[in-house]
């Protein structure tokens, strides 16, 4: 990718597809909107000839008017209702969907794509910016639309009654490309500027409220507070002196259409008056619709430059979601979560994949194999197994069901039972059988609720009894491939050998690849691979 | 006074506006009879004026409210930054992150929720006082309109912020499963099929309840617009059967029913202003709710000894209870795997963390507290966002050849700028780098006992050894404690401590 595609080509092509954000929902919502805006012209029409027969007629207004007008301000107010109801319905949908594809990615994803960032990050993904796309898409994209099609049929029925005026207005309509590029650009920069210092300001400050043990340690907190200060004054100096030009793009909105009501109004009196003797008549009906009705050029436009908020926000939003908002195919999320119990066929496989770089040729693997991978730190090894369990999209992976074991072990904040029963429930028999295999069975008599007590309320489990707990939860996954990456590498050299010893035990049925940095009996294994610079060789 | 100013100039702007359309539409009205004697130059001209008033106090608006803005955040952080003088925020990096944006959602108060409610109060109050003052025909209709606005922004209000408490408690929920889920990932592989799905992480009833006060705002400012719209007719209706001549044919008979067919427009903005109140709400509950601890402040001292600890541990660590005698001077290791407390150790001794047991310095039983002079160096040391001198010197000052030699002896004497900027919009500096600043702050100010928290981690091996042999150079003059998992070989430690 050499280039980033701009927001709205990238919602086009990666998430309007297969039926999710259709275009017909957008255009609704702009097509609800604009008839909205178009009943509203024709009861100002009504409302004008009110006014008029009251002022200048003399006369109560006729009863048709009336009606004509209620039912225009009925139909302008429910058009509305239904236009807020249907985006808070698209909005809902959208969210709904882009869970579903966020959710399949991680299903084949996993660990590897987890592990690329923080937790934090992926909330982040969830409570900023999938909203912040729906936000996008359906309050300033129909804006859009409507900021263009409002001043085109307002100027329309303005030409209509009075070529004068349409005419004077056509002239500065050109003008309106000019203020979506001025609201678009002005507010863009004044959001860049203004968000950069603020995010400047900002981490000066929760760096040092992160580092106030530091600053006691070294008693240096009156000398930091006196820079902030300092820095705070400096930067919201130079942040005002450039935030003063960005506000005039807003001003200059402001001056076309308040000057355009100021205008026109003083321009319709004088013709009523009869001090201008150009364009056509003008009597109070077609005046008061003409002052009515000229906002409509500006106003729709200035509601986009209130939405301008939500186009950043998406914009980061893209650029955080990336592809992880592509459709997945069925067939492939099928294929990923449901796999073969067993393994009984030999393997000959090659696997390819750029950034994280892992690449094998024709390496053989057989049910039953005991394989020793090896190679330096950062090589590829767990690459390597996360890519045969699936998680990359690697040309290939193991067509059954595989358990990885990670240096750390997971341990859920749930009880015992539950923590073995994360996969499936078990009778309580076999998972006491399963405890005992892994030789935790005398420590699980001990306590307090046997199975039923809660990890986190134990008397603090060890490494080794931690990473036995997790070796019972892959005995129970029953699954022909254990992936084992350095299971032991934080424990004590003693340890290391009782658990290496019963996995090689408990493995004897199964198809082992382990990643080890400690020595391991080489008897054992009957295949050397090799990892360097994610290039797997055969030893 | 800024803040009054802000507010001031939303009232003019917004006053402008809707003086612009009425005295507009009564200017159509009074030229369209015009009456003999009517002077048309002067509401010609008192439009224009409000043009020019409008635009002008809307630019001012924005200017000065900003300006409000920044000074105003700035207080607000410096006020709590200066109320945490010796205590420390028991809260997640993230959380502390937030801060930033509380304070100005605070902040932010004034333009972004007061403008607008104080300009649509004046606006309503002006009209109601000055259609009263002038008898314009139908004046009785603004004050209820003035009563609909205030009920459904009132009830817009308080519905808003049962809301918002509502997303608050979502949010948190959200971020503690997703959490324990996330950090589930390496097992994830064990589930299939739905049973798989189901678990992962899913904000759907935080979207929900965020949708719903959303859909709040847009059904306020509904129901407000259909409230001021039946007005109108019910006002248009009285006219077409009850009119007598006599109240005809008066160019102020239009005013109240502009006022009405356009109050949608003109205030409006009063509502979408809600969710500034929520997050500014929120904002002042999470600051008079941050969970700060006091650190005390130990004075030097007076001689130097050894440390002596007797049943000593964190608290946070229930089984850990060390006795040992640490000498004055020479290296200490405190190993052992992790999950054992080594890290929570040396905080304790150095008084960042509340202990159990005793410590006695120079024959001394100190009290729980920060010694001064004793240096806790952390495992993922922080760099402040300053210059590379300000975080080298912390307060104190240092010849620039002391800050070279200290950055030399670590390794880093390749950053020979100390006017460089450090952290985001400057230099970003490594794992690695930050550890060996670290060690340079520390060899600048000296002390009588080092806590180093695993210092070869993310190291080099020869960086390692540098920093093994500056480590080992400092532990003649001090006692310096190092816990780590790994020994590196040739070391000569006065004492290990084995969690």
């Amino acid at each position: 990718m050499t280039e980033t595609p701009t927001l709205a080509t990238w919602f086009r092509t990666t998430v309007e597809t297969q039926g999710v954000a259709s275009r017909s929902t957008l255009y609704t919502l702009v097509g609800l909107k604009t008839c909205r805006i178009v009943i509203m012209i024709a009861g100002f029409w009504l409302f004008a000839h009110m006014m008029h027969s009251l002022v200048v007629l003399a006369h109560a207004p006729s009863m048709a008017d009336w009606i004509g007008l209620s039912v225009a301000l009925l139909l302008a107010w429910l058009l509305q209702g239904e236009a807020n109801r249907r985006t808070l319905d698209a909005k809902t949908q959208l969210l709904q969907d882009l869970e579903v594809r966020f959710a399949r990615h991680l299903a084949i994803g996993q660990l590897a794509m987890v592990s690329q960032q923080s937790p934090y990050y992926w909330q982040s993904l969830w409570l900023h910016h999938i909203p912040a796309l729906a936000n996008w898409r359906y309050d300033y994209q129909v804006q859009q639309y409507v900021a263009v099609l409002a001043p085109t049929i307002a100027l329309a029925g303005l030409s209509m009654v009075n070529w004068l005026i349409g005419l004077s207005l056509l002239i500065t309509l050109p003008i309106v490309p000019l203020f979506m590029v001025l609201v678009g650009k002005g507010a863009a920069a004044q959001q860049r500027k203004h968000f950069t210092a603020l995010t400047r300001l900002g981490s000066l400050f929760t760096d040092r409220l992160k580092a106030l043990p530091l600053l006691a340690t070294y008693r240096a907190h009156d000398s930091e507070l006196a820079l902030l200060k300092q820095a705070s004054d400096d930067l919201n100096d130079r942040t005002m002196s450039v935030v003063g030009v960005a506000f005039l793009s807003n001003t200059v909105l402001d001056f076309f259409s308040t000057v355009a009501v100021a205008l026109v109004a003083v321009f319709i009196g004088f013709t009523l008056l009869g001090e201008f003797a150009v364009g056509p008549v003008i009597n109070l009906h077609h005046g008061l619709w003409l002052l009515l009705t000229a906002p409509l050029l500006f106003s729709e436009l200035k509601a986009l430059g209130q939405y301008y908020h939500q186009k950043a926000e998406a914009e980061s939003a893209q650029s955080s979601l990336g592809h992880w908002v592509e459709a997945i195919p069925n067939e492939a999320l099928d294929a990923a979560l449901n796999k073969a119990r067993v393994f009984d066929e030999p393997q000959q496989f090659t696997l390819r994949h750029e950034q994280p770089l892992i690449s094998a040729t024709n390496l053989v693997l057989r049910p039953g194999d005991k394989v020793a991978v090896s190679g330096p730190s950062g090589s590829g090894k767990t690459i390597l197994l996360q890519a045969l369990a699936g998680q990359y999209q690697a040309g290939y992976s193991l067509p059954c069901r595989v358990a990885l074991l990670t240096q750390q072990p997971v341990l859920l904040p749930m009880s015992v039972r539950a923590n073995l029963e994360y996969q499936q429930a078990h009778t309580t028999s076999a998972l006491w059988q399963v405890l005992a295999q892994v030789e935790l069975d005398d420590w699980g008599r001990t306590l307090p609720q046997q199975l039923d007590t809660p990890l986190h309320e134990t008397p603090a489990i060890s490494g080794g009894q931690a990473q036995r707990l997790a070796l019972a939860r892959v005995l129970l996954s029953e699954a022909p491939v254990w992936l084992l990456d350095e299971p032991t590498a934080h424990l004590p050299t003693e340890q290391h050998s009782q658990i290496s010893e019963l996995i090689q035990r408990l493995s004897e049925q199964k198809t082992v690849l382990w990643v080890s940095h400690k020595p391991l009996p080489t008897a054992w294994f009957t295949r050397y691979w090799q990892v360097k610079e994610g290039e797997v060789t055969v030893q | 006074m800024m803040a009054f100013a802000t507010v001031l100039l939303a009232v003019v702007h917004g006053l402008a506006g809707l003086a612009i359309l009425i005295v507009s539409s009564w200017f159509i009205a009074a030229c369209a009879i015009a009456a003999p004697g009517f002077n048309y130059m002067l509401p010609a001209v008192v439009i224009r004026a409000l043009a020019l008033l409008r635009i002008g106090s809307g630019y001012a608006h924005m200017w000065v409210g900003h300006k409000h803005l920044l000074g105003l955040t700035a207080r607000l952080r410096i006020s709590l930054f200066a109320r945490l003088h010796s205590q420390k925020i028991n809260s997640r990096g993230e959380e502390v992150e937030a801060l930033a944006t509380h304070t100005e959602a605070i902040a932010a108060l004034w333009v972004g929720w007061v403008s607008q409610q104080a300009s649509a109060v004046m606006m309503l109050l002006v009209s109601c006082i000055s259609l009263w003052w002038l008898h314009v025909p139908l004046g009785g209709w603004a004050i209820a309109l003035a009563v609909i606005w205030l009920s459904v922004i009132v009830i817009l209000c308080v519905l808003g912020l049962t809301y918002a408490v509502e997303i608050a408690s979502q949010e948190a929920k959200f971020r503690t499963q997703s959490d324990a889920q996330l950090s589930s990932a390496p097992i994830w592989h064990l589930k299939s099929g739905d049973s798989f799905l189901q678990a992962l992480p899913k904000a759907t009833s935080l979207w929900r309840s965020n949708l719903l006060l959303q859909q709040r705002v847009l059904q306020a400012q509904w129901v407000f617009q259909g409230g001021a719209w039946l007005l109108l007719l019910a006002s248009l209706l009285g006219l077409v059967h009850f009119s007598t001549t006599t109240e005809l044919a008066e160019p102020l008979l239009l005013i109240v029913p502009m006022l009405l067919l356009s109050a949608g427009d003109w205030l409006g903005r009063s509502f979408h202003s809600q969710p500034a109140l929520n997050k500014a709400v929120q904002g002042h509950k999470v600051l008079n709710a941050l969970p700060a601890s006091s650190l005390a402040t130990l004075p030097l001292p007076t001689s130097t000894g050894s440390l002596v600890l007797t049943g000593f541990g964190s608290v946070n660590v229930p089984e850990q209870a060390i006795s040992a005698e640490l000498p004055e001077r020479g290296l200490v290791w405190v190993t052992g795997p992790s999950g054992k407390g080594k890290s929570q150790l040396l905080q304790a001794i150095a008084g960042l963390e509340a202990s159990r047991g005793s410590r006695a310095y120079a024959g001394q039983v100190l009290s729980p507290g920060l010694v001064s002079g004793w240096l806790y160096l952390e495992q993922q040391p922080l760099v402040m966002a300053a210059t590379l001198k300000h975080n080298l010197c912390l307060g104190q000052s240092f010849r620039h050849t002391e800050l070279e030699h200290a950055l030399v002896t670590v390794g880093l004497s390749y950053l020979s700028e100390p006017g460089e900027w450090l952290g985001p919009g400057g230099r970003q500096l490594s794992g690695g780098e930050r550890k060996r600043l670290n060690i340079a702050r520390a060899l600048l100010h000296g002390g009588p006992v080092w806590l180093v928290d695993e210092p070869f981690e993310g190291l080099d091996s020869e960086a390692a050894s540098l920093i093994m042999s500056v480590l080992q150079t400092s532990a003649k003059d001090r006692l310096v404690v190092i816990a780590s998992h790994v020994i590196p070989e040739h070391t000569r430690p006065a004492l290990t401590l084995r969690l």
